[in-house]
């Protein structure tokens, strides 16, 4: 008789192993973890590595107040991760910043970060206007052309290079059966039993499927009948020199890892599945990074990539549980979500369906007739 | 300089200047473009400059042809630009360059790749140590500045290993000794390719030359040699091999053997394959050197590694068939032409197959034997630290890579790739040919902000 | 120091403030090694390295030259009066 497990997860980037651990943690059932090739899209490796709040949740209360959720819960999960697993993460809670070059930029932001301010539930998790003398304070280096900022005291950084190893190792160290180079190509339903077949022919059963599998979600679970709008958002980051004398605290276009290394990111485009450098993204990337830190030009840029962001039709996030056993998961805030996916979401998967918080999210709000 | 080209070339080699040779009475616009100070590659490095009678002496006749090959080159017909470093090629054939501190971009119709070979990691305990250098270092110094060393110690195997040590007896130098690490079995191995081998037996002639030269100067050679290690504090200061023997000394030079420098050719998404009697990742190309990139042609070692005669014929392929591309040439002399090519190809690739199988690095060579072995130079990542990530992971290079930050840094992977990949294959008992290489992405080295930021205001 | 061929001009340059000879013409990896240098620079961890291929491809061989760090020594020529530092 072929095993069956008791739960699937399809994915083994940072949103599918912290639901294997998760669920490893909760039960002593058997579950297992496919993952396919090493050159596969994986957002995972191309994250840029923040743990953030403060950009989260414009006109969408719920999701500011799940990021709020995740963000208390950062520091503890840091702990965990690190002592269970031996794996240090660098997970570093400084603080950080959006930069405003002009009056006009600091006054839409601020009215942003007001409104944002309303939906938080903790009065200390508020995000601050600073001008530009206060934000030097902070960031002594700022350029010139800098106004003022938006900064958050809860923000942090990462490795998540780390986060995916540890949460993996942890996996694997909780009898999580982890099997790589299974590209799943198809799945089938038959008397309540998930059937899901590889492309070079092996096959797993299992009670219950949790897909987390990135922008593969879709077409895994069209196969289902079940429609998940996501798509593709390319973002580029670049990768500067390690610098040893200068300790950055972390924005979206600048941040310094624990070893030294300086990444630049902050960009959105809409190409589908390419991706290829574009250099006016790169250009536009080192200018905006220049006029917050000029020392930046005597930097060396030593290697750039793109990856693909998982977006929701409407921006949110999905989290849904369709006939009790099919759990879809998909976010592009893997990270920032880390602490409530390994807590709230797997226990409440074990249970049959996903946290009651997370009900705006479920995929209903996508079905005809059914009002945003 | 202009924006647009008809072929830039990439590498004033041996393989490069011959294209360009080729390529110069077609009226086609032609930039040539080599991060070193002067024409000639590696082989041929400072060839123009050491014209006087001690160095041709010296470097012997072969490295004379490369100055008879410099002068039929005619930089009235083509540009050249030297100390040009290229970081990027993008899909669309935009290539940037970075020279003088400047970064620029250009479109080429037809891209030539000619950038010759690297030397293969050699990751050995205390290889990092100040004081080992490569066997090509060596050479280059010699060459460019006529510097020699006495009391080095020589470590390794391949044609180009015993070349150099004979370069360097004959500029005065003493040498303490060659620790060999040619493996035995190589010797048997190689037997079936040497009938072959005969039809070049100048070739082969010239090698076993060495060997009584080394024999002629007292130097003592220890054959088969295996663990070595490099040790010292700082510094290099003694080798010890084969488990009893040490010697003392404060430099080293240390060569396994050529693979072709492909860090371009990826980033610029060439296919690529494993090659199992050379060891190393080589580029696909079909007859007339074209890549799986159809406007991109890949010659000479930085394709895989021939040697410099291989490479001179093949840039006449490529040539010939860049002015079938272009129309200057009628589809009858394009397979004339190539025919004749590709029979000399043929006469001259006889001793190949037997140098590349006597002189196959070993397993002992190429896997570090130990775990203290620091595998990653520039992340200093060591040989323990990718094995404890394959234990959590296997999935493949780049997983190992995110996890070490192994070919992370500024070499980009020249120098760990080959290594974690053989150490993957043994690991997870892979076949190393069906295991994707590293993503090489832009820039292929690094490049200052400032340059970049001034990119489109040239 | 030793060459086989004494030709060309002599020219001097600084290393961490000490001086030394060397040739024109020479790299500045050249210049250091002829006069016995062989640490150039200190990884992050403080790992003492050296110049290593001497082609450009391993970047072992950086050094501090005119104020800015990350200069590959092998890609340029040593010019008279040329101060150089370890890589920072």
């Amino acid at each position: 008789m072929e095993k069956i497990y008791d739960f699937l997860i399809i994915g083994g980037g940072i949103t599918g192993s912290s639901l294997a651990y998760g669920l490893s943690k909760e039960c002593s059932l058997d579950i297992a973890m496919v993952d396919a090739y090493d050159h596969t899209y994986r957002a995972s490796v191309g994250n840029y590595g923040l743990a953030w709040l403060q950009s989260k949740g414009y006109k969408n209360p719920f999701y500011a107040q799940m990021t709020e959720r995740s963000i208390y819960l950062w520091k503890d999960f840091a702990k965990e991760i690190e002592e269970k697993s031996g794996i240090d993460i660098e997970y570093e809670q400084t603080g950080g910043f959006h930069f405003c070059f002009n009056k006009e930029d600091f006054d839409i932001r601020k009215e942003k970060m007001d409104l944002i301010n309303t939906y938080y539930k903790h009065e200390n998790t508020k995000t601050i206007m600073l001008d530009r003398k206060e934000t030097m304070e902070l960031y002594p280096h700022l350029g010139e052309e800098v106004f003022g900022s938006s900064y958050n005291k809860l923000d942090g950084y990462l490795s998540p290079g780390q986060l995916l190893k540890a949460q993996i190792k942890l996996c694997k160290e909780q009898n999580v059966n982890l099997i790589s180079n299974y590209c799943t190509s198809t799945i089938k339903k038959e008397n309540n039993v998930y059937i899901i077949k590889s492309e070079d022919g092996r096959i797993l059963k299992t009670k219950q499927l949790v897909l987390a599998a990135g922008l593969s979600n879709k077409k895994l679970a069209k196969q289902l009948e079940v429609d998940v709008p996501i798509s593709p958002e390319k973002g580029h980051i670049l990768v500067c020199q390690k610098v040893s004398n200068l300790k950055l605290l972390p924005s979206l276009d600048i941040r310094q890892s624990q070893d030294g290394t300086i990444l630049l990111g902050h960009s959105n485009e809409d190409r589908g599945y390419d991706l290829s450098i574009e250099e006016d993204v790169v250009q536009r990337i080192i200018n905006n990074a220049v006029k917050i830190l000029p020392m930046l030009k005597d930097m060396n840029l030593i290697r750039s990539w793109s990856s693909l962001r998982i977006i929701p039709k409407d921006g949110k996030a999905i989290y849904d549980t369709i006939d009790n056993s099919l759990h879809v998961v998909s976010t592009h805030s893997a990270i920032t979500f880390a602490p409530i996916h390994v807590n709230e979401v797997s226990k409440s998967i074990l249970s049959g369906k996903m946290p009651d918080n997370l009900q705006d999210f479920s995929l209903k709000r996508f079905e005809k007739g059914v009002s945003q | 300089m202009n924006k647009i080209y008809d072929v830039l070339i990439i590498g004033a080699g041996p393989a490069g200047i011959m294209s360009a040779i080729k390529l110069q009475d077609s009226g086609l616009s032609i930039l040539l473009l080599d991060d070193s100070f002067s024409l000639g590659g590696q082989i041929f490095k400072n060839v123009q400059k050491n014209q006087n009678e001690k160095n041709t002496k010296l470097f012997g006749p072969e490295y004379s042809k490369g100055f008879e090959l410099i002068n039929k080159l005619d930089l009235e017909k083509i540009e050249y630009l030297p100390n040009a470093s290229i970081w990027s090629i993008d899909k669309e054939s935009k290539v940037y360059f970075s020279h003088e501190g400047k970064s620029h971009k250009i479109t080429a119709n037809k891209i030539i790749i000619a950038v010759g070979s690297q030397e293969r990691p050699f990751a050995i305990q205390g290889w990092n140590k100040p004081g080992v250098l490569t066997a090509t270092s060596a050479q280059i110094m010699l060459k460019e500045s006529s510097i020699i060393k006495d009391d080095a110690v020589f470590v390794g195997s391949g044609p180009l290993f015993y070349y150099v040590i004979s370069q360097y007896i004959d500029a005065g130098a003493k040498i303490k000794a060659i620790i060999d690490t040619t493996s035995k079995e190589n010797y048997f191995t190689s037997l079936k390719y040497l009938p072959k081998a005969l039809k070049q037996m100048g070739m082969l002639l010239k090698g076993i030359g060495f060997l009584f030269k080394f024999r002629k100067h007292n130097i003592k050679v220890y054959q088969f040699s295996k663990n070595i290690k490099f040790e010292g504090n700082e510094t290099l200061e003694s080798i010890s091999f084969n488990d009893k023997e040490s010697i003392n000394t404060k430099l080293a030079f240390i060569h396994n053997g050529l693979v072709p420098n492909i860090n371009l050719q990826l980033q610029a998404q060439c296919d690529y394959e494993y090659n199992h009697m050379k060891r190393s990742i080589d580029i696909k190309v079909d007859k007339y050197k074209q890549s799986s990139v159809p406007n991109i042609l890949v010659l000479g070692d930085g394709q895989s590694i021939k040697g410099v005669e291989v490479a001179l014929i093949e840039a006449k392929i490529a040539a010939t068939k860049i002015l079938y591309d272009f129309k200057k040439l009628s589809k009858q002399s394009l397979n004339s032409e190539c025919t004749s090519l590709d029979k000399k190809l043929k006469d001259i690739s006889s001793i190949r197959d037997f140098l590349d199988s006597l002189y196959r690095p070993s397993n002992e060579t190429v896997i570090p034997q130990n775990e203290e072995v620091i595998v990653c130079r520039c992340e200093e990542v060591k040989k323990s630290d990718i094995l404890k990530s394959i234990k959590i992971d296997q999935k493949g290079l780049n997983t190992i890579k995110s996890f070490t930050r192994c070919g992370m840094g500024n070499c980009q992977g020249r120098f760990c790739g080959l290594t974690l990949l053989e150490i993957m294959a043994k690991e997870t008992k892979q076949p190393i040919e069906e295991i994707s290489y590293l993503n090489i992405r832009s820039p292929i080295r690094p490049v200052r902000i400032s340059e970049l930021a001034q990119l489109n205001i040239n | 120091m030793s060459r086989f061929n004494e030709d060309g001009k002599n020219i001097s340059f600084t290393f961490n403030d000490v001086s030394y000879k060397a040739k024109e013409g020479d790299s500045i990896t050249s210049a250091l090694f002829s006069n016995e240098i062989l640490i150039n620079r200190k990884t992050y961890n403080k790992t003492p390295r050296g110049s290593f291929c001497c082609m450009g491809v391993c970047f072992e061989c950086l050094v501090k030259v005119d104020g800015i760090n990350g200069v590959q020594a092998c890609k340029r020529k040593i010019i008279d009066g040329m101060e150089i530092y370890e890589d920072e």
